[in-house]
């Protein structure tokens, strides 16, 4: 029986593995270029935008955050794609079978592949940020949220907030990139990770557009309600974040992150990460990875 | 109209009044009749000092049959049914108010032919008297759909309102004596060469005389007390041209005006922007009593969505600075804003509504069929200016009420129901005190067919959550008012098909509507063809209302 400590021992061993072997592929460093330059491309394109349509934004925070808001959305496939490829790398290159003979478990190995994915996503987060940030303050500036001349939020609390906002971002995106993992676990080569992964992907966000007045009829407590198609949407649970903190940037103070929108985000983001690891601990399980 | 038809008929359908479960704040009545809501107005038409309901609406199954259907407020605050009578054909404006000495309000009708009116009597129209033979703006011209129009105001304050008619060189004040009384506030014409046809006439390179189109853009007329002296007075408007004219201590009123004021806040390179323009509005914002300016720019060549008010206090000798006191600076789609007393200190303050134009407001009213809009209150204070630090340039917001609509697109777009033919305008008012206690509180419609009601209070500070939340059908068409004088905000909601009006020629100035004979024809030969094939018209359309009278429930 292995304790608790060598099994993150282990887990963490495979993470640097993974790390390593990933940092030296070009596919996917290409992928996190990729991010870069069309979060450098973007912001500047937003920004002329503006300019050509005579809106601008409020404030430095108020441009980074619509930035983000699309930068999110075009980068979220990109870096998806990226994680459906982890385990497909090693079971292509016969890899996962040398890793297998090791005195490593397969719920280890699983494990290190969802941390890795957490990883890239964070990873592509925190460059769609610097990006954003550094369009703001070039532009607009940021310190203190101002409006009109006058001082709506200090700077601090800005940040404070766009940082708890970024947590349930990173939720939602590891939840995304669950579904990644999933995909990959049961994928023998890359390219039948990224089709399938895809499939999957698109079939979620198609989610997204169907009007809420659509949906299953419950009951609950006597009471009938409408439970939304596109609450089943995974995809663009992390819009969710970023619209509270839309609010924040006109000049409204967020009292409380723990409201119905982010209840229903953490609910749904939830679900199907229980579902993804259900599904990728089966596939581990069952799979026979020495043929 | 069809002549065999009974005049009057007396039409009791679905109508019902419930008093609300959700805390006794509202007693519900519901009325519903067969036809497509057109307009409507309230009125004490049969003088027991309680507002009624009346309705324009086309017959159901046929558009070009106007009726006037009067819902009377019963004792205790309910609505049992409607009375339907036929307006005349020739009815081209209306309006309802006391002309006669008789209580209660009679029907007054502007036709082409002259102005005239008649007594509300049981289920009909009375006979009609004629009230004034004025050359007014609608002689001559294409009768359609009769809408109500302000023209009676009680100008002297005697009880009985007169009539001030628009016409080109501007509104006639008929006096009670006959006489009549020009305020000189000409119209402006626009005269427009060619039309549509005159494109393809081109195109066909066919010689002839094209068309010459023109639009008269008659003032805006008011009645109010411009000086504070307790006298009602005129003023017109026209574009941002103010034009008042001042009642005199023996009640007289001059032909020319007393004041003309013009003020501008576009600068000179805004005046060729297309999409930046400014429009003049006036109130009792201080305690002087004088009426202040409030001048609402919208756009600027930086910013499109931006929306300055400039604020220009009056002086005590009435005059007007030539810059304005104070600027207040929001964005928006649309110029609007309120003006109400929301902290009980006499003053006007500011309700601005702010909307925000981002990629997440998108996202929201695509995925979860919702607008949020932001209400910016800027407080007038005992100083009788609105908060502003000192060396800041812009007034600065005292609160902000943030609301979600739930904007049904797949209704809009594919319900049974009309789309709105105008703007969205939901209700979201601050207008209303439903408890009492003399604050406005904010109604607000969810969209998802709930009211949410925040209680009003001497900060003017409105809760995040609502304070109470009542079952309501959404609506675009309301009134809030005080029905019953007994000093509570009552909230009338109006339900509806509104026919499509049917146009030739394509929409804008090229539109050409059909004239009534066409109409008639074309009418008839419908009914010949239903005839033939034996169909039976339903009446599917019908007209709804909901009625909330406040009881006034403690909090």
């Amino acid at each position: 029986m292995r304790s608790p400590l060598d099994f993150l021992r282990t887990v963490a061993r495979l993470v640097r593995a993974d790390v390593t072997k990933l940092s030296r592929y070009w596919v996917v460093l290409a992928g996190f270029v990729a991010v870069v330059v069309l979060a450098v491309s973007g912001t500047m394109v937003f920004h002329r935008i503006e300019q050509a349509a005579n809106v601008t934004s409020n404030s430095g925070y108020d441009f980074a955050l619509a930035v983000m808001d699309r930068l999110v959305d075009v980068s979220l496939p990109i870096v998806y794609v990226l994680v459906c490829i982890l385990f497909a790398i090693d079971v292509s290159n016969s890899t996962v079978k040398y890793i297998l003979t090791r005195p490593v478990t397969r719920m280890e190995l699983l494990v290190s592949k969802y941390v890795t994915a957490f990883g890239m996503v964070t990873l592509n987060v925190a460059l769609l940020w610097t990006v954003a940030l550094s369009g703001g303050a070039a532009f607009y500036g940021l310190g203190d949220l101002t409006e009109n001349g006058y001082v709506i939020f200090s700077g601090g609390y800005v940040f404070g907030q766009f940082a708890l906002g970024t947590f349930f971002l990173l939720i939602a995106l590891g939840s995304v990139a669950a579904m990644g993992v999933a995909v990959s676990t049961f994928s023998s080569t890359m390219g039948g990770a990224i089709i399938i992964g895809l499939i999957f992907f698109f079939m979620l966000e198609l989610l997204a557009v169907i009007p809420t007045n659509l949906g299953l009829t419950l009951s609950l407590g006597g009471e009938a309600f409408v439970l939304p198609f596109s609450s089943f949407s995974l995809p663009n649970q992390p819009l969710i974040p970023l619209g509270v903190l839309g609010d924040l940037t006109t000049g409204i103070a967020i009292e409380s992150w723990w409201i119905p929108p982010i209840q229903r985000m953490l609910a749904v983001c939830g679900a199907y990460l229980v579902l993804f690891l259900g599904v990728s601990a089966f596939g581990i399980r069952k799979r026979d990875f020495t043929l | 109209m069809s002549g065999g038809r009974a005049l009057v008929v007396a039409f009791l359908l679905v109508a019902g009044s419930t008093a609300d479960a959700e805390g006794e704040l509202f007693v519900r009545s519901k009325v519903e009749f067969p036809g497509k809501i057109e307009d409507h107005l309230l009125a004490d038409v049969d003088g027991d000092g309680r507002l009624d309901v009346l309705v324009v609406h086309a017959a159901a199954g046929d558009r070009y049959d106007y009726r006037l259907a009067v819902c009377r407020q019963q004792v205790e605050k309910k609505f049992d049914g409607c009375e339907i009578l036929d307006l005349p054909d020739d009815v081209r404006a209306f309006d309802v108010g006391n002309v006669d000495p008789a209580p209660g309000a009679e029907f007054v009708a502007v036709t082409a032919s002259g102005v005239f009116w008649s007594a509300f009597e049981k289920e009909r129209l009375g006979s009609r008297h004629r009230l004034a033979e004025v050359p007014s703006v609608f002689a001559g011209t294409d009768p359609d759909i009769p809408r109500p129009l302000d023209v009676l105001f009680d100008l002297d304050g005697d009880g009985r309102d007169e009539l001030l008619l628009p016409s080109q060189a501007g509104p006639v004040w008929v006096k009670p004596d006959g006489k009549r009384q020009l305020f000189e506030s000409p119209a402006v014409v626009l005269y427009r060469l060619a039309n549509r046809s005159a494109d393809v006439n081109a195109a066909l390179r066919s010689g002839f005389q094209s068309r010459v189109t023109s639009e008269m853009n008659t003032p805006d007329v008011h009645v109010f007390d411009w000086n504070g002296d307790g006298r009602l007075d005129v003023v017109t408007q026209l574009d941002n041209i103010l034009r008042i004219f001042l009642q005199d201590e023996t009640g007289g009123l001059p032909g020319q005006p007393s004041r003309t004021l013009e003020r501008s806040t576009l600068a000179e390179n805004e005046l060729d922007s297309s999409f930046t323009g400014e429009v003049t509005s006036f109130a009792q914002l201080d305690l002087d009593g004088q009426a202040d300016l409030i001048l609402t720019k919208w756009g600027s060549s930086e910013e499109r969505t931006r929306m300055d008010r400039a604020i220009f206090f009056s002086r005590p000798d009435g005059s007007y600075p030539d810059v304005p006191d104070q600027l207040v600076r929001s964005e928006s789609v649309t110029p609007d804003f309120d003006l109400v007393d929301l902290d009980g200190n006499g003053t006007r303050d500011l309700v601005v509504p702010f909307f925000h134009f981002a990629p997440s407001q998108a996202v929201k009213v695509i995925t979860q069929n919702a607008l949020r809009w932001q209400l910016r209150i800027f407080l007038l204070g005992a100083d009788g200016r609105y908060s502003q630090d000192e060396g800041k340039k812009f007034a600065r917001i005292d609160h902000r009420v943030v609301l979600d609509y739930k904007l049904d697109i797949l209704k809009l777009l594919f319900g049974k129901q009309a789309r709105p033919t105008g703007r969205i305008a939901p209700l979201l008012d601050f207008g209303a005190d439903f408890d009492g206690d003399g604050y406005a509180d904010l109604a607000a419609d969810d969209g998802g067919d709930k009211l949410r009601i925040y209680w009003g209070n001497a900060e003017a500070r409105y809760s995040s959550s609502p304070d109470q939340v009542v079952p309501f059908e959404s609506t675009l068409a309301y009134d809030l008012v005080d029905a019953d004088g007994d000093g509570l905000t009552d909230l009338f909601a109006y339900h509806g098909t509104r026919p499509v009006t049917e146009q030739i020629g394509g929409h804008g100035f090229h539109a050409v509507k059909r004239r009534r004979t066409e109409r008639e024809r074309a009418r008839r030969a419908e009914e010949a063809r239903r005839a033939r094939k034996q169909e039976e018209e339903v009446p599917h359309e019908r007209v709804r209302l909901e009625i909330l009278m406040s009881v006034g429930r403690a909090r």
